[in-house]
């Protein structure tokens, strides 16, 4: 399991990204408003790239501060269902260290096999919340690894007019 | 900018004064969303993925400014090509709230509903 990080400040990464998206997507409906004003007065479209430079912009910002929002949601919906198991276990004599349900230290007065069972069950509940978080992780790492080079490209073109 | 002009206008696309006011209005905002994202200290917990995010922050904010630089062009450029030389006032990266280029007395921004 990793570390849980803050997911307030990945939260708002991902609304700002959000937040920027429809900012370009506003921009890019101001330009288009004035070059079809334009292209009926007889003038030429003078924005069409720029246009489709801040659009897919915006379609890459959207992507990653999605994959944000959903990591976090899904990282502070694991910490609610691990505190519940938590308190579970603490009710076999088991505590909840990071990703492992385990025997708290000292004599218990709960049957040993009772013991071992809700471990069991509870352990394999806790890799429920581990695995989910560990997908939505696996999510944002694709996204950033499919992001990054089109943005690159979406920056060389700026630079190079193309 | 250097004297290169990748940006090429299209003949008779020059000096429209909406065109100028939307290219400039958008040349800030890009401006603007790039520092605004380098602002954000996010903390994913996870050290390889935290450096991807890292990167992918910088990347976006460097195609931000790209975006900023490439509507600076093309500003300039309608604003030119109208015969009418684009007067610049602010460049990428100075201090914002001001307007950039003005090909003509109406073609200042007009009241934005700038959002951030």
């Amino acid at each position: 399991m990793t570390r849980i990080g803050d997911p307030g400040s990945t939260s708002a990464l991902g609304g700002a990204l959000r937040q920027q998206a429809i900012t370009l997507a506003d921009l890019v409906a101001d330009l288009a408003q004035v070059a079809h004003r334009a292209e009926r007065a007889g003038r030429p479209d003078a924005t069409a790239r720029e246009r489709e430079l801040l659009e897919r912009t915006a379609r890459e910002l959207d992507a990653v501060g999605a994959a944000l929002q959903s990591y976090t949601a899904t990282v502070l919906a694991g910490a609610a269902r691990t505190r519940e198991l938590a308190t579970e276990a603490a009710r076999a004599d088991l505590v909840v260290d990071a990703s492992l349900v385990l025997e708290a230290p000292g004599p218990s007065r709960v049957d040993p096999t009772v013991r071992l069972r809700a471990r069991e069950r509870l352990q394999e509940l806790l890799n429920r919340v581990t695995a989910a978080e560990g997908k939505e992780l696996g999510r944002i790492a694709r996204e950033l690894e499919r992001s990054g080079p089109a943005l690159a490209t979406v920056s060389e073109r700026s630079r190079l007019g193309s | 900018m250097t004297g290169f002009r990748p940006h090429s206008t299209p003949a008779g696309a020059a000096g429209d004064p909406a065109t100028l006011r939307a290219l400039d209005r958008s040349r800030r905002l890009t401006a603007d969303l790039a520092d605004q994202l380098l602002t954000h200290l996010p903390d994913l917990g996870d050290i390889g993925t935290q450096r991807a995010l890292d990167s992918w922050v910088e990347q976006a904010a460097d195609t931000l400014r790209a975006l900023s630089e490439a509507l600076e062009e093309r500003l300039i450029d309608v604003g030119s090509a109208a015969g009418v030389p684009a007067r610049t006032t602010q460049r990428t990266g100075a201090p914002r709230g001001t307007s950039v280029v003005s090909a003509s007395p109406s073609a200042g921004p007009g009241p934005g509903r700038e959002r951030t």
